[in-house]
């Protein structure tokens, strides 16, 4: 990955390019898309063509994000003056209510928005940020599970509410909810790691085992993953001082010796010395099993 | 057999028009199209019903990744007797089975059908007539005489090799081979292709959701039951 | 009883400042390093470990492990900082993770708050509260306030947009080639903020 830190200085069109980029994989970064947007794109929003509407809503969003209301302020009006009657840019509108903490005006525009369009998704989900901005965690958690009654197939919804679990400290009920993104899309790596991660805080043989198990499996899908590589290595240390079954902890001793050399072996392609000579602390001894 | 010459006034005056006019009338008819369709609304029960169908099917194919215990309280929940979703829908009274009993359904679909086949009857009429008679190009390879009857539509002359194409016939072609070139002016989800329609008019009932849930739920409601659950990992 | 004084210096207090602006949108967590002098802590340096509300067991646990290696029982406390501007309670993951690290190094571990609303430019406040653990609850400890001449010079390096540079270890886990440590990071702010390392 190439990392930019200047965005001042980059070309239009790279500029152009580089917001499109992040519109469409809807990254949050926010600050840098205000940045651009006021060093580069801003010299010449017309001459975007039709690309500049969904330009502003995007600049106006992260606007909001970096408390720049004046900015966001500008955006609307744009926005608003193109297309009087949307949705979209009343939404924009709620937004703004939430960033200047008029929360309750912004959850009837966002009632009144979900009753004209049932079937948008995003502005029952942008209540439960609201919600959440109040801090009223409980009830965005009743909020998350209303609408996951119907749309049960969001796991951006089952991730954000299995984050909320964990933070009211209720495991299991965060483990539940990742199970459901793992039903839902089982070769993606970040929730068969993250389950592994769930399982293995909620401790205890039987859940440490079956974290093991979805590191394998998130490192069989993604073998560069070094949180799994971690993960995996730290299952096996785990099952290998506590169980009681000999022939569980020799294998176990194998497999988490495995993953440090394959940690290891990460860490000498790029050159670390430091961290693999720590790392061999959490080899294991073999011990010899008795007969 | 001596080559065929063709008159240069029939290249601009019949050959490009009819390509022009062909892709004119198509962009026409999907400006008027999105003026027409109002957005189709379905209702959250239909969705909620689409998104449980869903549901089931990927708990029976992706099952395999959860332990037992998770698995069969997932399945519980969708197939418990009284209270699972799937054993409620099941049960639950059909309604509005034919299209007839939804007027709005009626009019959406027979303003589908108004845009596909009006202009089709008009404009081609109004190419057949006006341009009737012409051979207008050729196709750059020898066909076989059954290519005769598409290709020479209008143009009954038994000696005129099959390769040459008529006016009506290059009408027909243009209406079809322009598809692409719709999605490059106007986008993937554009309304101007007539072919894409009649698809759609033929596979539509198939694939429409709504034709029959209690069946598609019992199915799923089945497939659920008999699963055994095996843990893959 | 007599409370424990907290001092952070310029270098440790810029990274964790820099840190909460990295992630303005999450919570923010990491370790403290230090010395511990009769009644007095004093944090010589920060190593950012994640960016999430709820970070998990495995990742912390490797963290630490890392750290301690390298700093052994230097490692005083845990600092962190809630994802939303106006909570000022303690995060229940901070918490454990510094029960952890007193376990570890055998000595209690101080934890210290970000106060989110603070992280305005013209606050002149403090804009980082330390606890200590008093039998059962946390009690706030004594926080040796650097001044004003602190102040500016983390203005320089937002200004210069320092974050950017910091890595946590969470960055690390998702490209091993990055330096955790920051070691490039304090130099710069040496430079620029003229801080003393």
């Amino acid at each position: 990955m190439v990392c930019e830190n200047d965005w001042t200085q980059v070309s239009f069109e790279h500029g152009r390019t580089t917001l499109k980029k992040w519109r469409e994989c809807g990254v949050r970064r926010s600050e840098e898309v205000v940045e651009l947007w006021e060093h580069v794109i801003s010299r010449a929003p017309t001459s975007l063509g039709d690309e500049q509407w969904p330009v502003y809503e995007q600049v106006c969003i992260a606007a909001f994000d970096c408390t720049r209301v004046d900015l966001a302020q500008d955006c609307i009006e744009l926005l608003q003056s193109q297309f009087p009657d949307s949705n979209r840019v009343l939404k924009l509108k709620a937004m703004q209510l939430e960033a200047t903490e008029h929360f309750e005006r912004a959850l009837t525009i966002y009632d009144q928005l979900v009753e004209t369009d049932p079937n948008n998704n995003s502005y029952r989900k942008r209540r439960v940020a609201v919600l959440l901005a109040q801090g009223k965690r409980l009830e965005a958690i009743k909020a998350i599970n209303e609408y996951l009654k119907i749309f049960l197939n969001d796991s951006e919804a089952w991730l954000q509410l299995s984050e909320l679990y964990l933070l009211e400290n209720d495991i299991p009920k965060a483990v539940h909810c990742l199970e459901e993104c793992v039903l839902i899309s089982p070769l993606n790596s970040m929730f068969l790691r993250r389950l592994g991660d769930l399982r293995y805080t909620q401790g205890g043989l039987e859940n440490v085992d079956l974290a093991r198990a979805y590191y394998e499996r998130a490192i069989k899908i993604n073998s560069t993953d070094l949180r799994s590589q971690y993960g995996l290595l730290l299952a096996n240390n785990f099952i290998a001082n506590n169980s009681r079954n000999p022939a569980e902890k020799k294998k176990s001793t194998t497999a988490g010796n495995a993953a440090l050399d394959g940690l290891v072996d990460r860490y000498q392609k790029v050159n670390s010395t430091e961290i693999p000579n720590t790392l061999e602390k959490l080899r294991l001894v073999q011990q010899p099993t008795r007969n | 057999m001596t080559d065929l010459l063709l008159d240069p006034a029939i290249r601009t005056w019949v050959f490009l028009p009819i390509v022009v006019i062909t892709f004119l009338i198509g962009v026409l008819r999907h400006y008027i199209s999105l003026l027409w369709m109002n957005k189709k609304k379905i209702d959250l029960e239909n969705i909620a019903d689409g998104q449980y169908l869903l549901r089931a099917r990927l708990l029976r194919e992706n099952g395999r990744f959860l332990p037992k215990s998770s698995f069969n309280s997932r399945r519980q929940y969708l197939v418990a007797e009284e209270t699972g979703y799937l054993s409620k829908a099941m049960n639950r009274p059909a309604k509005a089975a034919n299209p007839m009993a939804d007027p709005t359904q009626m009019t959406e679909m027979l303003k589908g059908n108004m845009m596909n086949m009006i202009p089709m009857i008009v404009v081609g009429g109004w190419i057949n007539w006006t341009f009737s008679g012409f051979v207008t190009t050729r196709v750059p390879f020898p066909l076989t005489l059954k290519f005769k009857a598409m290709l020479q539509r209008g143009v009954d002359l038994v000696s005129l090799d099959s390769a040459w194409v008529s006016s009506a016939s290059w009408y027909f072609l243009c209406m079809f081979g322009l598809r692409s070139i719709y999605t490059l002016v106007l986008g993937s989800e554009n309304a101007a292709d007539q072919s894409k329609g009649m698809e759609d008019q033929m596979t539509g009932v198939a694939t429409n959701p709504q034709a029959d849930p209690k069946a598609a739920f019992k199915a799923e409601w089945e497939a659920l039951q008999v699963q055994q659950h095996q843990f893959a990992l | 009883m007599v409370k424990l004084q907290v001092e952070t210096l310029p270098v440790p207090y810029s990274t964790i400042i820099l840190h909460c602006l990295k992630y303005p949108s999450n919570g923010v967590l990491g370790l403290l390093i230090g010395q511990k002098k009769g009644g007095k802590i004093t944090v010589s340096s920060s190593v950012p470990i994640c960016h999430e509300a709820t970070p998990l067991a495995p990742s912390l646990e490797i963290a630490t492990t890392l750290v301690h290696s390298k700093f052994g029982a230097q490692i005083v406390g845990v600092y962190f900082a809630n994802s939303s501007a106006n909570d000022k309670s303690l995060n229940p993951y901070a918490i454990r993770l510094a029960e952890r690290i007193s376990s570890v190094t055998n000595s209690s571990a101080i934890l210290i708050q970000v106060i989110n609303d603070r992280l305005m430019a013209d606050c002149e406040e403090d804009r980082l509260v330390a606890y200590e653990k008093e039998t059962e609850n946390w009690k706030e400890a004594e926080t040796m306030f650097q001044g004003a001449n602190i102040l500016r010079g983390l203005q320089a390096a937002i200004q210069k947009k320092l974050y950017r540079d910091l890595n946590d270890f969470e960055n690390h886990l998702d490209n091993p080639e990055i330096d955790f440590y920051n070691t490039n990071l304090g130099k710069k702010l040496a430079s620029v903020a003229e801080l003393r390392a």
